[in-house]
């Protein structure tokens, strides 16, 4: 049975090759632009090397202070006491603005105020990466360095190439050794093998590559890096004390980290109360980190939800049109073929039956669409890996695309498939049998 | 084998209302070969959707084989065509995206049968009509007696105990309407189905065992 409705699924596209075409452009189209997503959105938060632990880590990226200013506004009442008018004064506070100013953490409130969090499994910080230019072969390469913290490389776990990772005694001995991703490698040497115990120097120092690792997938201020280095070999301009150049990042229980980093941010004292009264340190997930860039909202929780939103608006937006269409040309290729579900009807056939056999061949349609949307996709994803066209985004394909591609593409032959299906399963027989003669 | 009691059909729109049939009492035998009669208009299509359960009465009472059929849910109904029932239309009714032999198969489909036993009981049926040679053709391929011939195999697959027939040879020249004729005669004769067939052709009605003639919803004859 399932064989019969097949091989007439396919005999219905090749008979009617225009609209076969119609549909499995637009259907092929949309997935592919489906899978597009699925694949950034995999490459971004996908819980795989660096970011294993991304469930479990809690990133503070930046501090806030904040001067808020109020005026009082009177307000005159008269109101009548005794038979005499009486003025009555109140005040308004209302804020009149505020002045804000956000940076990067000082290492000396992350090491003296928020290193001791009891929930922590683990607690580090990296500085944000500093940039130098190096010449080699007469073409300026762009590094950026950044200093990490011990435990680093356990929080957010580099899949290493080649070499080694940082370790204690590098941090210790304030050892001139690096650690650089395979991007860099390539640009540096043309290759990712052989490079540990090559030098390369900048910040007028020699510095030994000691490992490769590759270069994470997602770009954002967590991975704005390609040279890691000790933080023992960091300076920081001493001039302020809250804003620095770092971010902390902690691994362990999300919500008891977020509570612990708040409650610890209290003990961060005011050092000059004439020019801010208020701290704020917003301790945030890795995707609260992310929709935080987009300025939603200043709690990143709030903020996340937003983006969330927005995102599933557009998704269901972009689904529904097309499959608004879609919808509407089935219809109209069931209605045409309303006589033959009459005669199967007539011999026997329950509404069951037809609503199955509709559903099965849009599935099918939808599944030949999904596999050239797949393909369009692929071509795509490799295009703009190869190209650098985003930024030098990285697009992923992993099982889980693969996964929530023929997810994405089932859902989509379902939702366009079973109204008509329903509305042509429920039509009277003698009626269908009249419509269009076959 | 069928009973008709005082059966009534009225088509109502939201303007007019048409009675289609009006008081019909038949009553047919099994291995019965009865033809209906009547100009265009008089419900001869109805009465044959409604003993064929594709179309339910106003009101009046069928029943077949000792049910009433008006007890029947719409899965029994599609059970009960799919295993008793045998239909024949005049405009043939083939399904063009179908092999002829997948077109025969059609009413096994809907019953529980491998399907070598579905391929080996359609090719049965297509050489009792003399198409075994035409298996694999589409029917946009076929004459207008070949798709007749090939909607009587469909309609005699599974061996069904009554069969309608609603003008079979309406569109058809005379030498191909005699040889549907002659297969629904010998299928009359050899298996005993009964068969209830609307005409145009006194001819062929006469060739029948009983003519009932309607005239304007109601019983004539
Ligand atoms: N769905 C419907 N709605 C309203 N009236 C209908 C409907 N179907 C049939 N009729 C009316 O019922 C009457 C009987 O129709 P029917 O099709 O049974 O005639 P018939 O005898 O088969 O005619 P013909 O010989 O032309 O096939 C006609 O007057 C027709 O207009
Ligand atoms: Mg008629």
């Amino acid at each position: 049975m399932i064989l019969n409705y097949f091989k007439l699924a396919l005999r219905v596209m090749l008979r009617r090759k225009f609209f076969t075409f119609i549909s499995l452009f637009g259907i092929s189209f949309t997935l592919m632009v489906l899978m597009l997503i699925v694949s950034y959105l995999n490459s971004q938060f996908a819980a795989t090397q660096p970011l294993s632990n991304v469930k479990e880590l809690v990133i503070v990226p930046n501090i806030k202070l904040r001067k808020e200013y109020f005026d009082s506004i009177p307000k005159y009442d008269t109101t009548i006491v005794n038979g005499l008018t009486k003025i009555d004064t109140t005040y308004d506070v209302k804020s009149a603005g505020q002045s804000n100013s956000i940076s990067d953490l000082s290492r000396r409130v992350i090491e003296d105020y928020l290193f001791k969090l009891s929930s922590t499994k683990l607690v580090s910080f990296a500085s944000r990466g500093n940039n130098f230019d190096l010449y080699r072969n007469n073409q300026k390469v762009s590094i950026s360095v950044s200093y990490i913290g011990p435990n680093y490389f356990d929080i957010l776990d580099y899949k290493i190439l080649e070499g080694r990772l940082l370790d204690e005694n590098d941090n210790k001995q304030s050892k001139h050794n690096i650690v650089i991703t395979s991007k860099l490698a390539i640009k540096l040497f043309g290759k990712t093998e052989n490079v540990v115990g090559q030098s390369i120097d900048f910040d007028n120092q020699d510095f030994k590559i000691v490992g490769v690792v590759e270069t994470p997938k997602p770009k954002n201020r967590l991975f704005n890096q390609n040279v890691f280095a000790s933080e023992s070999l960091y300076e920081e301009g001493a001039d302020n004390f809250y804003f620095g150049n770092c971010i902390l990042i902690a691994k362990g229980p999300v919500d008891l980290i977020k509570k612990d980093v708040l409650f610890a941010a209290t003990k961060i004292p005011f050092q000059d109360p004439e020019k801010y009264n208020e701290l704020i340190v917003n301790p945030m997930t890795y995707k609260e980190m992310f929709a935080s860039d987009f300025d939603f909202s200043e709690d990143p929780t709030k903020a996340y939800n937003i983006l969330k939103y927005i995102l599933i608006g557009i998704l269901a937006f972009f689904i529904l049109l097309p499959l608004l269409n879609l919808v509407n040309l089935n219809v109209s290729r069931i209605m045409d073929r309303s006589s033959e579900i009459g005669v199967r009807k007539a011999f026997g056939a329950t509404d069951n039956h037809i609503l199955y056999q509709y559903i099965f061949e849009n599935v099918i349609q939808t599944l030949l669409g999904g596999a050239i949307g797949l393909i369009m996709a692929l071509m795509a994803i490799y295009y703009i890996n190869t190209s650098g066209l985003l930024n030098e985004m990285e697009l992923s394909v992993s099982p889980t695309f693969f996964f929530y591609s023929l997810l994405a593409t089932l859902f989509f032959g379902l939702l366009s498939g079973v109204m008509p299906a329903y509305i042509i399963s429920k039509s009277h027989i003698v009626t269908s049998l009249k419509s269009k003669q076959l | 084998m069928i009973q008709l009691q005082n059966l009534n059909k009225v088509y109502r729109t939201s303007t007019i209302e048409t009675t289609a049939l009006n008081d019909i009492n038949l009553s047919i035998d099994k291995g019965e070969f009865l033809s209906i009669m009547g100009p265009s208009g008089c419900g001869k299509s109805t009465l044959l959707n409604i003993m064929g359960l594709l179309d339910e009465p106003s009101s009046g009472k069928l029943v077949i084989n000792g049910q009433q059929i008006s007890d029947y849910n719409s899965k029994a109904m599609a059970k009960y065509r799919n295993q008793h029932l045998g239909f024949i239309f005049q405009s043939f009714h083939l399904i063009p995206d179908l092999s002829v032999i997948d077109n025969v198969e059609l009413p096994l489909i809907y019953r529980k049968m491998s399907a070598s036993q579905r391929k080996s009981l359609a090719k049965t049926a297509l050489e009792s009509v003399g198409l075994s040679n035409r298996v694999d053709h589409y029917p946009n391929q076929l004459s207008g007696g070949q798709k007749q011939r090939v909607a009587i195999a469909r309609a005699i697959v599974g061996e069904p105990s009554i069969i309608l027939a609603d003008e079979p040879t309406g569109n058809l020249d005379s030498v191909m309407g005699n040889e549907v004729m002659e297969i629904l005669l010998r299928l009359n004769t050899e298996k005993q189905t009964t068969i209830v067939m609307v005409t145009h052709d006194e001819n062929m009605a006469n060739m029948t065992h009983r003519l009932v003639r309607l005239y304007d919803g109601s019983q004539v004859q």
